[in-house]
C-alpha cells in the first residue's frame, strides 16, 4: 500500500457512508419497490443488519490482515460499475447529447487523481458529500411531505415478511461489498473503534436510502416507483419552492456526481492497493492510470442500462454476498487460529 | 485539504459543453396536446412561446407571443421530428406547463400514448394534465385568454388559484400505475361565444369545468364543476370553496354564501362483515361572504340554522358524488388505498383488480361539522 496516511474514525464513517449510499440512491429504489411494494422502503435497514453489520463486526476484530488480488479485481469491477452508473445517469439527467466516452474519460481522470491523493483526501471530500446530501434530504422532506401519502407506505408486507427479505436482497448484496473496505479499516488511527465506524457509516447510509425510498413510494406509490429508472431523480424533480426555486434535480445530480466521484476513486484506490500488494509492489500509485484504463474498458463491455440493472440487482448479489461473508469469515478464522497459537495479529499489515 | 479542494474544483470541468443549447436555438414548448384522429393515428399539437412572448403587453411588438403547431402521425417522437422540420429551432419540452388530452382519445382509451412523458427526462411531471371537451386542442390553444398572453398560462393560473381541480402529471401517472385507484383529469371546456377577445371576435372561450374519471385508460364518467367541489373537499383541498344556502326562514330566493377558510377531511375505515366500510368526517370553518336576507346572523338560532343548511348542502353533495363514483365502479380518492394499507388480509380477499366491483357496494357514511369563524367586515346585514 506504500506509505499509509491515517484516517480518523469519523473519516471512516463518512467514507463508508459515501461508498454505501452514493450508488444505491440512484439504482436501487426501483428494485426495492418492485419486490417489496409498499414496504420496500424498509428493506435497506434489513440489509444493513444482514450484511453491513456482521461484516463490520468481523472486520472490526481484525482490521486488515490480508490484501489479495481478489480484492483488487473486486474493486476494479466496482470501479467499472460506478463509472457505468455515472455514464448512464449523466446523459439522462443533464447532458443528453454528450457521448458516453466524453463523460467517462474526464470522470476517470479526476477519479484517478482522487485515488492518487489517497483515502485521507477522499475522506475529507466525502465530508462535503455527506453534508450536502443531508441538506438536500432535509430540503426534500420539508418540501415534499405535502405530497406524501402515508397509506402508500403500508402494509410493510402483503403476504409474509419473506417479501421484505426478497426486497432486501439487492441492497444486502451491495452492503456486503463492505468486506473490501478493510484497507480503510487498517488505516484508522483507533483500531478498536473500526467496527463502530464501519457500522455507523453503513447504518447512516441505510437510513438515508430508507428515507429517500420511503419518500419516493409515499409520493408516487410503489407501482410507479418500480417502473422508474431513477426514482429519486424523479422525486427531486417535484421540488418547487414558491414556483421560484425549481429544478433542484440538477443540484441533486451534482451532489450524486460528487458522491460517485468519491466512490469511484475509493474503489480505484482500493483496487490499486490490493493489486500492488498482491504483486509485491512498494508503491501502488503507478498502477492507477493502468487500472483506470482497465475500468473504462470493463465499463465499455456493459451493453446497456437494462443489463446494468439486471446485473446489479440479481447476478452481482450472490457473488458479492459470497465474498462479503466468506472473506471476513476466513480472516476471522485465521485470526482465531493465530490467537490459539499464541501469536498476536499484525494490525498494521 | 488542498487536494480535496482541487478535486472539488475539477468537478465542474466534467460537464463540458457537448450538450450545450443556446436559448436562441430553443423553441420552448409550453403546452402539449394529443388527440386521436383514427385508430393508431394521433394529432399532436404543441404551443410554443413565440419571440414576442417576453413583450406580450407591448402593442408595438408585432412578433407572435405564441406559435401553435399541429402534426399527425403514429408516434410522438416521429411527430415531434416532423414539427422540428418546420421550425428553425429545437423543440424543448422542459418548460411544458400543461398536457392536454383530447376528448376522443380519452374516451377511446389512452393506452400507452403518454409513455413518452414518463420516459423523457426533460418532463418534470410537475405540469398539469387537462382534458379538452368541445373541440380540438388546437382550437383551445388558439383562443384568446383574458389577461394573459397565452391560454396555457391563463389555465395554469386558474387552476393554481385553487378554484378548479388541480391534478399534476405525477398524480395522474401514480393513479394510472395502479389497478385500484382511478385516475382523474380536470376538464377544460371550449364554449361557443359571441364575446370579443383581445384581438377581435373569436368563436370560442375556454372554461375550467369539471373532471373526467377514468377506469384504466379510458373515461367512464364526468363530474361537473359543482361535483368537483366535493372531490376537492375529500382530497383535502376544500379551502376557498363557496357554499350557497337559502337564507330566509323558509327556503326562498334569497341566499347566504359562505367561503370555506379551513377544510379538514378525515376518512376512517372499519370492517362490516367481510367488507370494508368508511366513515367520512368533514370539518370546516366558514366566513360569511354574503347575506341577501335581513336576518341577524349574530342571533344564535339564525346562525345555527344557516350552518345546518350549509352542512346539509355539503353532506348531500359529497354523498351524491360518492354514489356516482360507486355506480361507475371507480375510486379516484383514497378509499381503496386505505383498505390496502390498513387491512392487507381483507385486501387480499377482495383482490386488487376487483376493488372497483367491491367499491360499488361499500357503505360510506358522511358527517359534516362546520363552524362559523367570522362574519367578515359586517356582523348583521343592514336592516336585519
Amino acid at each position: 500500500m506504500g506509505r499509509l496516511a491515517r484516517i480518523s474514525t469519523q473519516q471512516l464513517v463518512v467514507l463508508v457512508y459515501t461508498l454505501h449510499f452514493s450508488a444505491t440512491e440512484l439504482l436501487l429504489p426501483s428494485s426495492l419497490a418492485r419486490t417489496g411494494h409498499s414496504g420496500g422502503w424498509l428493506a435497506p435497514l434489513l440489509s444493513f443488519f444482514l450484511a453491513s453489520f456482521p461484516v463490520a463486526l468481523m472486520l472490526g476484530r481484525l482490521p486488515g490482515r490480508l490484501l489479495t488480488l481478489l480484492a483488487g479485481l473486486f474493486n476494479l469491477v466496482l470501479t467499472a460499475l460506478c463509472l457505468r452508473d455515472v455514464v448512464e445517469l449523466i446523459p439522462v439527467a443533464i447532458l443528453p447529447a454528450t457521448p458516453p466516452l466524453a463523460v467517462a474519460v474526464p470522470f476517470i481522470v479526476v477519479a484517478t487523481y482522487g485515488a492518487y491523493c489517497g483515502a485521507e483526501v477522499l475522506a475529507r471530500l466525502s465530508f462535503f458529500f455527506v453534508v450536502t446530501a443531508i441538506v438536500i434530504l432535509v430540503l426534500g422532506i420539508t418540501t415534499l411531505t405535502e405530497l406524501l401519502s402515508p397509506y402508500r407506505l403500508l402494509p410493510l408486507w402483503e403476504q409474509s415478511p419473506v417479501q421484505l427479505f426478497g426486497a432486501a436482497w439487492p441492497t444486502t448484496g451491495w452492503y456486503a461489498e463492505s468486506w473490501s473496505f478493510f484497507p480503510l479499516a487498517a488505516m484508522t488511527d483507533q483500531p478498536q473503534l473500526v467496527w463502530k465506524g464501519l457500522t455507523l457509516g453503513a447504518l447512516l447510509a441505510a437510513f438515508h436510502l430508507m428515507c429517500c425510498t420511503a419518500m419516493a413510494i409515499g409520493v408516487f406509490g410503489h407501482e410507479l416507483v418500480a417502473n422508474f429508472a431513477f426514482p429519486i431523480f424523479a422525486l427531486f424533480q417535484q421540488i418547487t419552492i414558491g414556483e421560484f426555486v425549481e429544478r433542484l434535480d440538477v443540484i441533486l445530480i451534482s451532489i450524486c456526481l460528487l458522491g460517485m466521484l468519491v466512490k469511484t476513486a475509493a474503489h480505484l484506490w482500493l483496487a490499486a492497493g490490493a493489486t500492488g500488494f498482491g504483486l509485491g509492489m512498494a508503491n501502488h500509485r503507478p498502477l492507477l492510470p493502468a487500472l483506470g484504463l482497465v475500468a473504462v474498458v470493463l465499463m465499455w463491455l456493459i451493453p446497456n442500462l437494462p443489463w446494468l440493472f439486471i446485473f446489479s440487482t440479481t447476478l452481482w448479489i450472490p457473488f458479492s454476498l459470497g465474498l462479503g461473508y466468506g472473506v471476513p469469515a476466513l480472516l476471522l478464522a485465521a485470526s482465531w487460529i493465530r490467537t490459539r497459537q499464541g501469536r498476536q495479529p499484525n494490525m498494521q499489515t | 485539504m488542498r487536494r480535496a479542494a482541487v478535486l472539488l474544483l475539477l468537478l465542474p470541468l466534467l460537464t463540458g459543453c457537448l450538450s450545450r443549447l443556446e436559448l436562441n436555438d430553443l423553441a420552448l414548448v409550453l403546452a402539449l396536446g394529443i388527440d386521436l384522429v383514427e385508430e393508431g393515428v394521433y394529432e399532436i399539437t404543441v404551443g410554443v412561446a413565440g419571440p414576442g412572448a417576453a413583450n406580450a403587453g407591448d402593442e408595438s411588438d408585432i412578433r407572435p407571443a405564441r406559435i401553435i403547431l399541429t402534426e399527425r402521425g403514429s408516434s410522438f417522437a416521429g411527430v415531434l421530428r416532423e414539427i422540428e422540420l418546420r421550425l428553425p429551432r429545437r423543440l424543448n419540452l422542459t418548460h411544458t406547463l400543461v398536457v392536454f388530452i383530447g376528448e376522443r382519445l380519452a374516451e377511446h382509451g389512452l393506452g400507452n400514448t403518454l409513455d413518452f412523458i414518463l420516459r423523457a427526462p426533460e418532463f418534470r411531471l410537475q405540469g398539469l394534465i387537462l382534458l379538452v371537451r368541445g373541440g380540438p386542442v388546437r382550437t383551445l390553444l388558439e383562443t384568446e385568454p383574458l389577461m394573459e398572453s397565452m391560454q396555457t398560462r391563463a389555465l395554469m393560473e386558474i387552476v393554481q388559484a385553487r378554484i378548479g381541480l388541480e391534478i399534476r402529471l405525477w398524480e395522474f401517472f401514480a393513479a394510472r400505475a395502479t389497478t385500484y385507484r382511478a385516475p382523474m383529469v380536470p376538464v377544460v371546456e371550449l364554449l361557443e361565444t359571441a364575446d370579443i377577445g383581445q384581438k377581435g371576435r373569436q368563436r370560442y372561450v375556454t372554461r375550467l369545468g369539471g373532471a373526467a374519471v377514468l377506469r384504466g385508460d379510458r373515461v367512464v364518467g364526468y363530474l361537473n364543476a359543482h361535483e368537483v367541489r366535493a372531490i376537492k373537499w375529500l382530497r383535502g383541498h376544500g379551502r376557498d370553496g363557496v357554499i350557497i344556502v337559502p337564507c330566509g326562514e323558509e327556503p326562498g330566493p334569497e341566499h347566504a354564501s359562505f367561503r370555506i377558510i379551513q377544510a379538514d377531511p378525515r376518512v376512517r375505515m372499519h370492517v362490516q362483515g367481510n367488507k370494508p366500510a368508511f366513515t367520512v368526517m368533514l370539518r370546516g370553518r366558514l366566513r360569511v361572504t354574503e347575506m341577501q336576507c335581513a336576518r341577524p346572523i349574530r342571533d344564535r338560532q339564525v346562525h345555527e340554522q344557516l350552518i345546518e343548511r350549509a352542512e346539509a348542502e355539503v353532506r348531500d353533495l359529497v354523498i351524491r358524488v360518492i354514489h356516482k363514483l360507486q355506480a361507475a365502479g371507480v375510486d379516484p380518492l383514497m378509499f381503496g388505498e386505505q383498505a390496502r394499507a390498513l387491512r392487507p388480509a381483507l385486501w387480499r380477499t377482495i383482490g386488487e383488480e376487483n376493488w372497483g366491483e367491491t367499491w360499488r357496494e361499500v357503505p360510506v357514511t358522511v358527517s359534516v361539522d362546520l363552524r362559523l369563524q367570522t362574519t367578515g367586515l359586517m356582523s348583521d346585514p343592514l336592516r336585519s
